[in-house]
């Protein structure tokens, strides 16, 4: 009895003790949902290439389930560029939130450039220093068509993908950045094969085949949207065999002739570094394999309060542009069956019952596709 | 026994209870000068860095600044106290232009100092670049554009200092024009933080001085009119008045005489005709009919003592632009028929012969001229066109000045060679006069039109440097001849 006694006066005491002891080391630690500031958001750059460079000022809004935002774009500011010569380009806002630098404007290799802006409010701010460095020339661009397992088991992925031939400066680390400009596009399509509406009064879904036209040029967004960055820490001074660009087929873009615009730019490694982590947290897809969330930090600081966030990275780059022709006859495989549109192709944007240009059956001026 | 180990279980528990919180350590901390983001003149933005694992309070942190490398009587930036690790900008104003300077970050913790590493940069040295305008009246604005500008700043126009209204950002200085003491050319000084700039290209006052003749009769009122030049011999008619009468009759005018002549010209009306302003002319309508539209194709040639009839053109031509390139008179666009077609006769040929189309509708109420053998036109959107009459290309220059008001202000003006100098302006309404350099492509204001705006040029002549022009008036009706000396004052 008295053994009893003993064993659960010790228990009463462990318990207490360890009660003591869990909660002694616990501090209380405040936290408050707070809603997501609007902040500053700022895109563009400037490149060596004589013309208007644009750079975008607008607000964050929240994105989420319940409401997406407007980016409202941010008006009337004061933004300037800066070299480390003490040259200043005012820039011009020329649409809502745009701002565009003299038509004539360059940056030069060597030099190093600010961002500087000053809200209509007064509150200023500047990016951090960003130097050019020069782009090694392009020797020649490929392109072959490539094919892609996908989980469909019964329909692979099939793509264009561009390759860059150059040679890496073994005196100096490069970072690049290959950025993928709207292209055209030959579509073509099949009038001869149209039908009428099933709303038609007298005769629904009748064939109706139209004379005119299967050929027109279209304006298009490469896709998918990766963001193409390389840095020679791992080849430095090697000649490189490199993907600048990857299209995908959807069935339309390769039935004639695709005209792919591409910068080859120089980036700094900072700028390589924010786009890389950009690129990261976009494909991210919600696998355990994905890397985790990060605080992408741009170069943009705030003059006035050095806690404030600012988005965005606004970089300088050397330029060289590159105009590639994908031709139909030159691909290996392409996606089959291919997309049937069976309609006068000038109508191609109208489809969605909603206000569109025509397409023009007339190819942009300076489109010289060669043999 | 159990109660010894009772004792040694509470022992144990008590030691590990004591030991098992932390002990407070004192926190540890780096200060980093990181980058210099950006310096001008007299300004540097520097980014420094707090670094540590967790909050830490200072009572003050910034940048020491120093033009020696010890330091020694620092500028101190003072950016306050603070707590949270991170980077943090200091911006300073105000520093010698062209200098090299030192800086570090510093925290202050508990009375005690801490510096960062030190980073050196130098000051830039300003420069003026361009000024724009380059000619503009007294009291009104210029910009002078260059770099690295202190606030500072002064500008002198000729030794006259003038009233600085802005120097934004260090590259741009608005400032207002000083009144003119005599030379209308002028030197642009500016001194900023004591140093000294002068502008390569000189300023220049806006000149020009008007005077009414007063030597027009009565019955002379122009509209549709032709007119010409040979030698100083100005001649003007045909036509209509202005209470739409028809004139067929061509006045003449030498500078120094009292009056317009009226010339023993015998063709029949012609209003709305094409003239080249060196003798040839010819076309339009032969009256100001309501309705149907009498066209008159006859062409004539004065060769100094006579009115010469010329061959009639292929087309018909109303409203048409005339001129003379190459020795040939040239007939384009008009309002009748195709506004873009272009003839032109060979006066050793008497022939006539059609040349490539405009790339553009043309006619009679835009500004035009002909230097160098290179036809000028200046559209309704302002802008300036040059067209190569051989190679029939058009290509876009510049652009007129002066703004525009549809329908009421594009139209009629007046366009003078005088060498490599166009005197272009005076459109209809407005009293705006322009000299355009054909070198430079640089445009310069001029005094503005004294006589009453809301008038309609006629016609327009050259003599010695001076411009004399025909300026009709609605209200009251009435037409005026007006000489402009466009370097006077």
């Amino acid at each position: 009895m008295r053994t009893y006694f003993i064993f659960e006066r010790i228990k009463f005491i462990i318990w207490v003790i360890l009660a003591l002891w869990v909660t002694s080391c616990i501090d209380k630690f405040s936290f408050t949902s707070e809603d997501p500031q609007r902040f500053l958001n700022v895109e563009g750059y400037i490149t060596t290439i004589p013309k208007a460079h644009q750079i975008r000022l607008s607000r964050v809004e929240k994105f989420g389930p319940e409401f997406i935002g407007l980016g409202r774009p941010v008006n009337l500011a004061n933004v300037l560029i800066k070299d480390d010569l003490g040259r200043v380009e005012n820039l011009v806002e020329i649409g809502s939130g745009y701002y565009s630098t003299s038509s004539d404007f360059a940056a030069v290799v060597g030099r190093s450039y600010n961002l500087e802006i000053q809200l209509l409010d007064g509150r200023r701010y500047i990016s951090l220093k960003e130097k050019v460095a020069p782009v090694p020339e392009i020797d020649s661009v490929t392109y072959h068509a490539t094919r892609t397992v996908t989980t469909d088991r019964l329909n692979d992925e099939i793509g264009v993908q561009v390759m860059a031939h150059f040679q890496d400066p073994p005196e100096q680390e490069n970072y690049y950045f290959w950025n993928l400009l709207e292209s055209d596009f030959v579509l073509v399509t099949e009038p001869e094969l149209y039908h009428l509406p099933p709303d038609h009064p007298t005769c629904p879904k009748c064939p109706a085949p139209k004379p005119c036209c299967s050929r027109c040029f279209h304006k298009d967004i490469p896709k998918p949207t990766n963001i193409i960055t390389l840095t020679d820490t791992e080849f430095n001074g090697i000649y490189l065999r490199r993907g600048i660009a990857y299209v995908i087929d959807d069935g339309l873009r390769f039935k004639e002739t695709y005209r792919l615009d591409v910068q080859h730019l120089s980036i700094s490694a900072e700028t390589h570094h924010f786009l890389k982590l950009i690129d990261q947290q976009l494909s991210l897809t919600g696998s355990v394999f994905d890397p985790p969330p990060a605080n992408i930090r741009g170069n943009m600081i705030s003059l006035d309060n050095n806690e404030e966030l600012v988005l965005g990275q606004f970089f300088v780059s050397d330029e060289r542009f590159l105009r590639i022709y994908i031709k139909r006859d030159q691909l290996e495989f392409r996606q089959s069956p291919q997309t049937t549109v069976p309609d006068d192709c000038r109508d191609f944007l109208q489809q969605a019952n909603f206000p569109m240009p025509f397409l023009s059956v007339d190819p942009p001026s300076d489109w010289h596709p060669g043999n | 026994m159990l109660k010894n180990l009772f004792r040694y279980i509470f022992v144990l528990i008590t030691i590990l209870t004591i030991g098992g919180c932390e002990e407070a350590e004192d926190p540890t901390f780096s200060i980093l000068t990181e980058e210099i983001v950006n310096v001008s003149g007299e300004r540097a933005i520097v980014l420094g860095r707090l670094i540590a694992f967790e909050n830490i309070p200072f009572e003050d942190h910034g940048f020491y600044f120093s033009r020696d490398e010890n330091f020694n009587q620092p500028i101190i930036l003072n950016l306050g106290e603070t707590s949270r690790p991170g980077r943090f900008l200091g911006e300073i104003d105000g520093l010698e232009l062209g200098a090299g300077y030192f800086v570090k970050a510093f925290g202050i913790k508990e009375g005690q100092v801490a510096f960062g590493n030190t980073l050196s940069f130098s000051t830039l040295d300003p420069a003026l670049e361009r000024f724009t305008p380059m000619t503009q009246f007294p009291g009104e604005e210029i910009i002078i554009f260059g770099i690295n500008f202190g606030d500072d700043t002064e500008v002198y126009f000729g030794g006259q200092k003038a009233q600085v209204i802005e120097v934004a950002f260090g590259f741009r200085i608005r400032v207002r024009v000083p009144p003119m003491t005599g030379n209308p050319t002028v030197e642009i000084k500016i001194i900023t933080r004591g140093i000294e700039l002068i502008a390569t290209e000189p300023f220049n006052y806006a000149t020009g001085v008007y005077e009414n003749l007063g030597v027009v009769t009565e019955d002379f009122v122009l509209v549709d009119n032709i007119y010409f030049q040979q030698g100083n011999r100005f001649f003007a008619g045909l036509g209509i008045d202005l209470g739409a009468r028809t004139t067929n009759h061509i006045w003449e005018y030498t500078p120094g005489q009292n009056a317009w002549q009226r010339t023993a010209f015998t063709g029949i009306t012609q209003r709305k005709a094409a003239n080249s302003r060196t003798g040839f002319f010819g076309g339009g309508e032969q009256m100001p009919q309501v309705g149907a539209q009498i066209l008159n194709n006859t062409f004539w040639h004065f060769d100094g003592n006579n009115f010469n009839s010329i061959p009639t053109p292929p087309i018909s031509i109303v409203d048409g632009l005339g001129f003379m390139a190459q020795g040939r008179f040239y007939i384009v666009g008009g309002t009748f028929g195709i506004g873009s077609q272009v003839y032109r006769y060979d006066p050793f040929t008497t022939l006539w012969q059609l040349r490539p189309n405009l790339p553009y509708d043309v006619d009679k109420s835009m500004v035009h001229f002909v230097h160098n053998d290179l036809l000028y036109i200046i559209n309704k959107d302002k802008a300036l066109l040059r067209y190569n009459l051989e190679t029939a290309q058009s290509t876009m220059i510049s652009e007129y000045p002066s703004p525009f008001i549809e329908n009421f202000s594009d139209t009629g003006g007046l366009s003078v060679v005088v060498g490599d100098k166009v005197y272009i302006g005076l459109y209809d309404n407005n009293e705006d006069m322009w000299e355009l350099d054909m070198n430079t492509l640089i445009w310069s204001k001029k005094n503005r039109f004294t006589g009453t705006p809301s008038g309609r040029i006629v016609a327009a002549f050259e003599s010695e440097g001076f411009l004399y022009f025909l300026r009709i008036y609605a209200i009251p009706r009435r037409m005026e001849f007006w000489k402009f000396d466009p370097n006077g004052f």
